[in-house]
């Protein structure tokens, strides 16, 4: 179980971005975060990762502290370094116990591992990022948009991969803009706004937390949109 | 013609200059007023103005086949060669005023047709060359290294091979392992994504001397076989070899604590120039050595401090988040 507790951060003093999550996350299901630009996502997995130090607040896994060595994260936008190979890229990541094998995963993803990272389309440089997270073996996996970019094929495979990880007793953590990715492979999906968190929602309450999502959308946005068009 | 881009061109020049201190800008006037009259004097002539002319078209035929803004400029503009022809009207403009002092007038208009003609040349879509192929043996932890071979693999093997050839003459071998050394420098100039930096799960001084270790370990090992048969050769020069390897030592561990000095994930690292250049001349004036071990220590210390902002939750005593 990650447990976060009262988690507050601010880059300036009184200008918080996260006031006081509070959220429980069961291992063995694959998590969701929604919420708007801004409202803290990106923030709050930082934190979680020890990007970024808490002003407030406690995160545990198993009611112990929660420690980096823990977490896989994905980050929204990957980078890589000049003139390194895929191959290069996943060999600097220590394997875990799953008994990573490269060349399968290179199999199911279709990635030229011996090409440098430059001439890779988008959705490649995701996949590799991606096999970057999932070779350390880590119990909790954190996904910031992890569907950017990625085929219809391949975010079928990432679907099928999240489910795998949630059968291998994983916490799994997932963010999208695209609010159907994460209806289609979550078991639970917190709303984050304002840098709290309002709502958890199971599966079957995902229609409600639609219907909110979008009503807050368009009560904010239709007017504006019918003054400029 | 999209008249912002001359705005942002002029704000960018204007930014420029107003960013560098006014002392370097007083000496760059001074250095620039050398070239400047030089050509002066050469365009003076008819041979000397097409010389320049043509250079001038040359250079800037090979910025329109590499500039990166390419496709960019396509998407805010649709008559893309009008914003590269003023780009390269801004360019020529030096030149194109000492060839109208010279009276060199049709050769200034020939210049402006060329702007406009190299501004429709297309762009190809290439894919970024592999380059050469890092040997198998220089570990995956040392990827600065794979990847600048594949950058400098030929121009390394160049200057490798040619210090094993110039074990004929005296000097020669130090002189080729030294250009060495200033290719190896600029290996070390982007930062690695962090998810690189948390790989090894190590706190900041660990991290660092392992990186340390594990580079002054390849480099000697490249650098001392040379050196070996150099002392066999030129006993007398016993004194030199040591000096030359306390130097390429020193100078490796500074291009490495600079980089995590000014470490910035993703980033190409632009800092520390001063101290690696006194590091590069240091091996011929060995007077230079003390500033290059200060900069080290100094370097060593800042490297920590800053990686300690990405790994202090490697730190053993970080239990607490907080």
């Amino acid at each position: 179980m990650l447990t976060i507790r009262n988690l507050q951060v601010e880059y300036k003093k009184e200008s918080p971005i996260l006031k006081g999550i509070d959220l429980s996350m069961e291992s063995g299901k694959i998590h969701g975060l929604v919420g708007l630009n801004g409202a803290g996502k990106t923030t709050l997995l930082n934190t979680l990762y020890a990007f970024i130090r808490p002003s407030e607040g406690s995160i545990c896994y198993n009611e112990r502290t929660l420690k980096r060595r823990d977490i896989a994260y994905l980050e929204a936008e990957n980078y890589f370094y000049p003139y390194m190979t895929g191959r290069e890229y996943l060999n600097l990541f220590p394997a875990g116990k799953n008994g990573f094998e490269t060349d399968s995963w290179q199999q199911l993803f279709h990635l030229p591992l011996d090409d440098i990272t430059e001439n890779y389309s988008t959705g490649m440089r995701k996949k590799l990022a991606l096999l970057g997270v999932l070779k350390p073996d880590k119990p909790i996996v954190v996904l910031d948009e992890p569907f950017n970019g990625l085929d219809l094929e391949s975010a079928h495979i990432l679907t099928l991969i999240l489910q795998q990880l949630r059968e291998g007793g994983k916490t799994v953590l997932v963010t999208s803009h695209v609010f159907e990715t994460l209806t289609s492979s979550c078991d639970q999906i917190h709303h984050i706004d304002h840098g709290i968190i309002g709502h958890s929602y199971s599966r079957e309450q995902f229609g409600m937390l639609q219907k909110l999502l979008y009503s807050t959308i368009e009560d904010q946005a239709s007017d504006q949109i019918k003054k400029l068009i | 013609m999209n008249s912002a881009f001359l705005r942002f061109r002029l704000r960018q020049s204007g930014k420029f200059i107003r960013e560098i201190p006014v002392i370097y800008l007083v000496v760059m006037v001074g250095l620039l007023l050398i070239p400047g009259i030089a050509l002066y004097q050469f365009t003076k002539d008819l041979k000397g103005s097409l010389i320049i002319a043509a250079i001038l078209l040359a250079l800037l035929s090979l910025l329109q086949l590499r500039r990166k803004d390419y496709r960019f400029i396509f998407l805010t503009e649709e008559n893309g060669w009008k914003v590269f022809s003023m780009d390269y009207f801004l360019l020529s403009l030096p030149i194109l005023i000492i060839l109208l002092v010279n009276s060199f007038w049709y050769i200034s208009l020939a210049i402006i047709a060329g702007c406009i003609g190299i501004s429709f040349i297309k762009q190809p879509f290439h894919r970024t060359k592999k380059g050469m192929e890092a040997p198998g043996w220089i570990p995956a932890e040392a990827f600065e290294l794979r990847a600048g071979i594949r950058q400098y693999g030929g121009l390394l093997l160049i200057l490798y091979l040619s210090a094993w050839i110039g074990l004929l003459l005296p000097f020669a071998s130090l002189a080729s392992l030294w250009f060495f050394t200033v290719v190896l420098s600029d290996i070390f100039r982007f930062s690695e994504p962090v998810q690189i930096l948390c790989a090894q799960e190590r706190p900041a001084n660990r991290f660092l001397h392992r990186k340390l270790l594990l580079y002054l370990k390849l480099s000697i090992y490249a650098i001392i076989p040379v050196c070996a048969i150099y002392m066999l050769l030129y006993p007398q020069h016993w004194w030199l070899i040591l000096t030359f390897l306390v130097g390429v030592s020193l100078n490796i561990a500074l291009f490495i604590v600079n980089k995590y000095a000014h470490y910035l994930p993703n980033t190409k690292i632009t800092g520390g120039q001063v101290p690696i250049t006194t590091a590069v001349i240091s091996i011929f004036l060995p007077v230079f050595s003390p500033v290059v071990l200060f900069f080290l220590i100094k370097y060593y210390l800042a490297a920590c401090r800053n990686l300690t902002i990405y790994l202090y939750a490697y730190n053993p005593e970080s239990a607490s988040r907080i």
